[in-house]
């Protein structure tokens, strides 16, 4: 964006904050329109300082500074300018990513939004050039309504009570939950909550959550816990740390993808190498299995073999159906 | 330091069209805008077709008054047009409005009502499109939420604290989204290297965009690829060496057909789904009731209670997700699949004794 562009769009944000008070604090509004002291001063000057103006001229805004205090008049520029359509769409764009998650309500209130929002845009002759030019969407991770009951959990800092099938068991157990994050990597959802039947922090796939009610329950948010951790990329391993080490070979044929995912170096042979905590052996067995052949366990040794077990009573099963 | 008279001349004449309620012609704008009073009148009305251009591409609504080809014509801006309506927000303690402008020019505008739930996702959709790395739309977005905030108190305001998308590895370059963006909105053509990661095989490709979408974690560009006659996605980590036809700037090098929705495209499905080979429905039974089965079910169409059906264009893929449900879901027909899946499982356990 051009000079002029960028200054004027920060202009039409800056002059209606002068509506209610003409005078304000050049610190604060700075900080406020989270720009630098420099540029809103420079901002300001390049539209007030004027040369061989002609008699009688009114200048539609005047500037005054003293100190950190700085006085607008600008009697036309009172109320910010509409939304632009480029506007509208980076906003529809999230709108979207939002509905494509959501839950029949949740959709119905998004519609509605996006209907208000038109209403706050300035029309344009050639608007329609930025119509269906961006979309997105997450891959679809568990049922709705249980993403917008944790939205409300985080939001109002409340228990949440779920309905958590683990991986290995046929019926879901319940639990009471302080949510903490909502994470989407690699494909999943992940809530990550102070479990209170475990007294401990626990990392819940959330397309595995088969329910959730949001309790009258307020809690204080997790205390102490180290926040950065928690953003790691390896957030299905969140508390594995103590958990030996799984070291699995892909093969040279499928290795570029996994290299591209997981951001590891190729070997000299064209294999990749990884390495993470087992926290689940039979998330790593099933993990190992969806690249065949091509996929290797290294380390620990009776996880190779627990994986062979698995194959044998398929093929024994394959067998026997014949 | 830091003078624009560019920028002079775009307030001053904002200034002028806001204050007429009829408008002005460009002779009377010579004498309200100081900026057009000096120089020719061609030299002038070039400066001013110029500024009227950039300040709509702003989102400033200048209208132009009169009979199509009328050679001196009005030109008009609306303050209802260009001030943003009073947005006043509806919660549970009633309605929440701001304090309203009493001077001319800014009684007229109108009011616009959210609801509070939907002010909270707004908040929402604002970080969400922070979050996927495109900085022209990171840009616009704040922009936008900037102008709201003008009205809406930061509480309602204030996105969900927590959630977050954490961004793929292999991230699409800012730097070539902002490029694509421009073209896709100019509508020009766009060569790059291209990394085919099934073919292991990097080629250049020229290419008409349609749209990007974020699916799944990774951006795409849609478009179509004139040498091979169809559309296709392109990822855009992908990419290298991403040029933009810079030829006939003004001109548009092509149309995006009616029939083409980037929607469709955006919309997220399993490996298995993509393709063009000819869909074969797989019928499976779970065997088992876990965690890997429940989500395994829902990417199905139930057909019994412990049968589901899939419709799979690419076998592999397919093949390959049944295996790492490890014997909980297998495959009953057709017959073929069938067989593939457990020649699958023969092949791999034969490796996995192999190594042992």
């Amino acid at each position: 964006m051009s000079t002029a562009a960028g200054r004027f769009q920060r202009l039409m944000l800056t002059l209606p904050r002068f509506a209610a008070e003409r005078t304000q604090s050049l610190s604060k509004l700075a900080e406020s329109l989270e720009v630098t002291q420099e540029v809103l001063l420079t901002d300001l000057q390049s539209i007030t300082d004027r040369h061989d103006l002609p008699a009688g001229f009114q200048e539609p805004v005047s500037v005054a500074i003293d100190g950190d205090s700085v006085t607008i008049d600008a009697a036309h520029f009172l109320r910010p300018m509409r939304l632009s359509q480029a506007e509208l769409a980076a906003l529809e764009l999230g709108l979207r990513l939002l509905s494509r998650d959501a839950d029949g309500e949740t959709a119905t209130l998004l519609d509605t939004l996006r209907t208000r929002l038109q209403q706050c845009i300035a029309r344009l002759p050639r608007d329609e050039v930025y119509e269906g030019l961006r979309d997105g969407a997450l891959a679809p991770s568990g049922d709705a309504h249980v993403r917008t009951a944790i939205r409300r959990a985080l939001r109002q800092s409340r228990v949440l009570r779920i309905e958590y099938l683990r991986p290995g068991d046929s019926t879901g157990a319940s639990r009471d939950v302080r949510p903490f994050r909502l994470c989407w990597s690699n494909g999943s959802w992940y809530l990550v909550a102070w479990c209170e039947q475990a007294e401990g922090l626990r990392n819940f796939r959330v397309d595995r959550i088969c329910g959730a009610v949001l309790t009258e329950r307020r809690h204080d948010g997790p205390q102490g816990l180290d926040d950065p951790a928690l953003a790691q990329e390896a957030v299905p391993f969140l508390g594995a740390s103590s958990a030996p080490t799984l070291v699995l070979r892909y093969a040279p044929s499928i290795s570029r993808w996994i290299a591209e995912r997981d951001g590891l170096p190729l070997e000299a042979d064209g294999s990749a190498i990884r390495t993470m905590p087992l926290a689940d052996r039979a998330w790593a067995i099933r993990h190992a299995l969806q690249y065949g052949a091509e996929c290797r366990i290294i380390e620990p040794e009776d996880l190779r073999s627990e994986l062979l077990e698995t194959l044998e009573g398929m093929a024994v099963k394959g067998r026997s159906k014949k | 330091m830091g003078v624009s008279p560019k920028l002079q001349r775009w307030i001053d004449l904002m200034a002028a069209l806001l204050d007429r309620r009829y408008g002005l012609s460009l002779a009377e704008l010579r004498i309200e805008v100081p900026g057009y009073r000096a120089g020719r009148p061609e030299s002038v009305r070039r400066t001013f077709e110029r500024d009227k251009d950039e300040l709509r591409r702003l989102g400033v609504p200048i209208d132009i008054v009169g009979r199509p080809g009328d050679p001196d014509p009005r030109y008009r801006l609306a303050g209802d047009r260009f001030y943003l309506p009073y947005l006043v927000v509806a919660g549970e303690r009633g309605l929440v409005r701001p304090r309203r402008i009493d001077r001319d020019g800014y009684r007229a505008i109108a009011e616009c009502e959210f609801d509070d739930e939907a002010v909270a996702l707004l908040a929402d959709a604002a970080r969400r499109v922070s979050e996927i790395g495109d900085p022209m739309l990171v840009a616009y977005a704040q922009s936008a939420v900037r102008k709201l905030a003008t009205d809406i108190a930061p509480e309602f305001l204030a996105p969900t604290q927590g959630v977050r998308v954490l961004p793929a590895i292999a991230r699409a370059s800012p730097e070539h989204l902002e490029v694509l963006g421009a073209a896709l909105l100019h509508r020009k053509q766009a060569s790059f290297t291209y990394y085919g990661i099934e073919r292991d095989e990097t080629e250049r490709r020229t290419v008409l965009p349609y749209g990007l979408a974020f699916t799944s974690g990774h951006w795409y560009l849609h478009a179509l690829d004139p040498a091979r006659g169809e559309i296709r996605g392109f990822r855009v980590s992908r990419m290298r060496e991403l040029s933009v036809n810079a030829r006939a700037p003004g001109t548009q090098d092509y149309e995006i057909p009616a029939t083409f929705s980037l929607a469709d495209r955006a919309a997220p499905r399993p490996a298995w789904e993509l393709g063009e080979e000819a869909p074969v429905e797989v019928l499976v039974r779970f065997e088992q009731t876990n965690g890997y089965t429940t989500v395994a079910r829902r990417l199905g169409q139930r057909r019994e209670a412990d049968m589901a059906c899939y419709s799979v264009r690419r076998r592999e893929p397919f093949l390959r997700w049944l295996l790492a449900l490890a014997g909980d879901v297998v495959p009953l027909s057709p017959p073929d699949m069938v067989r593939e899946y457990h020649a699958l499982v023969q092949r791999t356990l034969k490796a996995g004794r192999a190594v042992a």
